[in-house]
């Protein structure tokens, strides 16, 4: 488990793995809660909690702080 | 009936898939092929902003060399310029824009498409079947588009569906760009908001509790790309549209999960709707140049894919612009508003939509009294993508090119007054403009630089300068450059 970037929550598991031969080339996250995905080559200001501008950061206790594209039809 | 050209129809034989237009472009010296290694990020967009900027001649460019992704291919850039588009409706480069507007309204008919049916068996999407154990981050040569998206978004699917309450109407079968993104290995949000046919189909589904199956068609026909994207009538079949723009077949078969798909794509991904789910999506980096927040949206899971052999994920860059997503549905924007005008107010000559999916607008027309193009504007604001788009529209005479902004510029600077504009506050506006208070409401503003006309006793009877225009000046023009390429030697 990995820390996501994004929602710092620790679920973050390994989507894919670039390879060229044998050799690693990056590794691919994907985080269950935020469903922030990233590659560990990527620049800092995209992967880097530090770096990351606060805006872009997520709070996933609060789902009712993001819209619903789609209303969620009540059951009757 | 479609009034294209037989030069026209004779390419658009040649064009039966994305393959066949990267040909074509290649035949132009409009595709290239990175010849470097690149990493997916940043490399990928940087090299895209940097030819996306060039709207009148940026090629299409093709990765077959991104690290990590070996064997794999992404072509973006495909409808990067006006250029391209003109080769595809079969003129010859650098064409000017007007005359590519004008083409497609000549061809904006349904009559009688050639959508051949091709048993899936023989179809070559289905050359690659794969069943199970999905991951879409492994078959695709994902990348982040703009630095702060939420993830590795599709940008240019052309997704299928079907009114779920009428699932044999041909018509009613929806094709549409949506942005995807993936979630799980097999599972990604699709951005459709309820004014979307697709979120009609949704909310239609949930409610009567059926089952909701799409096909989601990467790299497509190049026309195919430009009518999912173009605002059609509810009924209306976008591959009609687009075979009809053609003048030439556009073959279609059976996807596994029972839509009707392009026989030629390079790969469809079969799935179905999750009643009721909504997961966390976005940010993505939009057409007005701003991130769109981070938002709940619809969950589909993934239930089958057939692809080409050795396929081309084609993708585009979008953002602040100018981007391939300004060039792909500019004129198809332009056009349908054109249409609608036309039958009603026939003076009305040209529309400029280009701008940020029509946020701003230009239209030329011939003027008859007074306040007559205040009034055609505001009909404009009334036309299906007006009515929430349109929220600046520039007014002008017929004497003005609404694609030559240095002639719009010279009209709103000697034919406007403070009476010319008008405000029309808390109207209906799109989601995602970043300037707007309340998300969804906006303005729409009206600049009436028609000249004045009676019964206003002043202005339109000025002496304008008569430029001098013509074959005699055109063939000037080409002498004068001929002579500075040769004093350039
Ligand atoms: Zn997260």
């Amino acid at each position: 488990m990995t820390a996501c970037p994004r929602c710092s929550n620790s679920n973050a598991t390994v989507f894919h793995e670039g390879r060229e031969g044998e050799e690693l080339i990056w590794t691919l996250f994907g985080c269950p809660d935020c469903y922030f995905h990233w590659r560990d080559s990527e620049p800092a200001e995209s992967i880097s909690p530090t770096k990351r501008k606060a805006v872009f950061q997520m709070d996933t206790s609060h789902p009712e702080k993001y819209q619903l594209v789609l209303p969620v039809r009540e059951e009757s | 009936m479609n009034k294209q050209s037989e030069l026209s129809i004779e390419v658009a034989k040649k064009v039966g898939s994305l393959r066949d237009f990267l040909d074509l472009l290649d035949s132009k010296g409009q595709f290239i092929t990175w010849p470097e290694e690149v990493l997916p990020e940043p490399d990928i967009r940087n090299i895209l902003v940097a030819a996306g900027d060039d709207d009148k001649f940026g090629p299409a460019i093709m990765f077959d060399k991104i690290k990590g992704y070996p064997g794999k291919r992404m072509v973006a850039g495909v409808h990067g310029s006006f250029s391209n588009i003109a080769a595809l409706l079969g003129y010859p480069l650098g064409t000017p824009i007007r005359d590519l507007f004008y083409d497609i309204v000549g061809r904006w008919t349904t009559e009688a498409p050639q959508l051949p049916f091709i048993e899936p068996d023989k179809a070559v999407i289905n050359e690659v079947r794969i069943e199970e154990n999905f991951n879409l981050f492994s078959l695709l040569p994902l990348y982040r588009i703009n630095a702060m998206d939420g993830g590795f978004y599709i940008g240019k699917a052309n997704v299928v569906s079907r009114d779920p309450n009428d699932p044999d109407n041909f018509g009613k079968q929806n094709v549409g760009i949506y942005r995807i993104q993936p979630h799980g290995p097999d599972t990604f949000t699709l951005m459709s908001v309820p004014v979307h046919d697709m979120g009609r189909h949704m909310l239609a589904a949930e409610l009567d509790d059926v089952p909701l199956k799409i096909a989601v068609m990467l790299g497509n026909h190049p026309a195919m790309a430009m009518f999912a994207a173009t605002p059609v009538g509810y009924d209306e079949s976008e591959f009609a549209y687009a075979a009809g723009m053609m003048g030439a077949p556009i073959a279609l078969t059976k996807s596994a999960n029972g839509l009707d798909i392009q026989a030629d794509g390079e790969m469809v991904i079969e799935a179905e709707y999750i009643h009721g789910e909504r997961q966390y999506e976005g940010p993505f980096g939009e057409f007005p140049g701003s991130y769109s927040g981070v938002r709940r949206a619809p969950v589909f899971k993934i239930t089958g894919i057939s692809h080409r052999k050795d396929p081309i994920f084609e993708n585009i860059y979008i953002g602040k612009g100018w981007t391939e997503h300004d060039t792909l549905i500019g004129l198809n924007t332009s056009a349908p508003i054109y249409a609608v005008l036309k039958k009603e107010f026939p003076e009305v000559e040209a529309v400029n939509a280009l701008y940020q999916h029509g946020l701003t607008g230009i239209i030329s027309l011939k003027s008859r009294f007074a306040g007559f193009a205040k009034s055609v504007a505001l009909r404009a604001l009334s036309t299906p993508h007006g009515l929430i788009y349109l929220k600046n529209l520039i007014m002008v005479d017929a004497d003005v090119d609404p694609f030559d902004l240095n002639q719009v510029m010279w009209a709103l600077s000697v034919r406007t007054r403070a009476d010319d504009i008008m405000v029309l506050d808390n109207m209906a506006g799109i989601m995602i403009d970043p300037s707007a208070v309340i998300p969804g409401k906006g303005h729409h503003l009206i600049i009436d630089a028609t000249t004045h006309m009676a019964p206003d006793p002043i202005g339109g009877d000025v002496e304008i300068v008569r430029r001098p225009a013509g074959q005699e000046i055109d063939d000037l023009a080409q002498l004068i450059k001929s002579m500075q390429e040769e004093a350039r030697k």
